[in-house]
């Protein structure tokens, strides 16, 4: 298999969901071939990179936000009622 | 309906809040409101950039879902129902301000395909890829800003949210190859552009 075909496989090994048959072709070919190794070792810093990225950036809903959502929610119930 | 106090509210388990709100007890639903409306918010503020459109997104969003709420059966969790509220709401939004949904714009998508005939770099190590650096942070947001909408939000409730292949897959109203595959491709994307970035500099990896 070249290359290029082990891509998309390396995506699911990261995800744990690689199918058995491949799973040894897999990691017998990353441990041969550098380049694949590479993208497999950068594939999964990116992923990690970005999720604490945006874990980090979290923020709370600020009040004025909320406030003003319940307040339109609030008088969605009042038409429901009516 | 008999309304409970918000205090009493707050201690009961979300399957109970689910029953009475459908039952149209308003202050159970405003606990689901409160106990959900961060993730919310906080996925408005990744699909679509900036505070005005997540505030919009939030309300909309809860409005819709007040509505719908008699119609949940719980075949999925509660958060999961929201998520996919929202992200209907996002693709409309996106539709309006004509912001490609599947299409890339001008990347070239076989540029990986042709690097591994190459050689392929491995910068996992290296000393500027920490979340310290001021330069990796804007370029990963603007990357992810850059992919087409819907890679973008499968990205997210993929590799940043935790959801399944198959999750996304009930909540989009795709197949679970059609998911798959966009998972993969966004990750090529944004792998390739922090790639031109520690190969070339940061000037090259921003400025494109």
């Amino acid at each position: 298999m070249k290359c290029e075909k082990y891509l998309e496989l390396i995506s699911m090994y990261l995800d744990k969901e690689l199918d058995r048959i491949f799973l040894d072709d897999l990691e017998e070919h990353l441990s041969l071939c550098e380049n694949c190794m590479a993208f497999f070792k950068t594939m999964k810093k990116t992923i990690t990179l970005s999720r604490t990225y945006y874990h980090m950036k979290c923020c709370k809903v600020p009040k004025s936000v909320s406030t003003h959502m319940f307040y339109h929610l609030r008088i969605i119930y009042k038409k429901e009622k009516i | 309906m008999e309304q409970t106090s918000t205090k009493a509210l707050a201690l009961l388990k979300e399957n109970e809040l689910i029953e009475r709100a459908k039952n149209r007890d308003n202050a159970a639903f405003e606990e689901l409101v409160r106990r959900n409306q961060a993730k919310i918010y906080n996925l408005g503020l990744k699909l679509l950039g900036n505070k005005e459109d997540a505030a919009d997104l939030l309300q909309e969003t809860f409005i819709n879902a007040y509505y719908a709420l008699p119609k949940f059966e719980g075949k999925s969790a509660f958060s999961t129902w929201l998520y996919r509220i929202a992200t209907n709401n996002a693709f409309m939004k996106m539709r309006k301000k004509k912001i490609p949904l599947v299409r890339f714009e001008t990347e070239k998508n076989d540029s990986d395909q042709q690097q591994v005939t190459f050689n392929i770099p491995d910068w996992s190590n290296d000393p500027r890829a920490h979340l310290k650096n001021e330069e990796l942070k804007m370029l990963i947001e603007k990357s992810v800003d850059a992919l087409p909408g819907k890679y973008k939000t499968i990205f997210i409730l993929h590799d940043i949210e935790g959801f399944s292949t198959e999750e996304i897959s009930r909540m989009l109203n795709l197949s679970i190859s059609a998911v798959k595959s966009r998972v993969h491709r966004s990750r090529m994307f944004l792998r390739d552009r922090l790639s031109q970035y520690f190969h070339a500099g940061f000037k090259q990896g921003v400025n494109q």
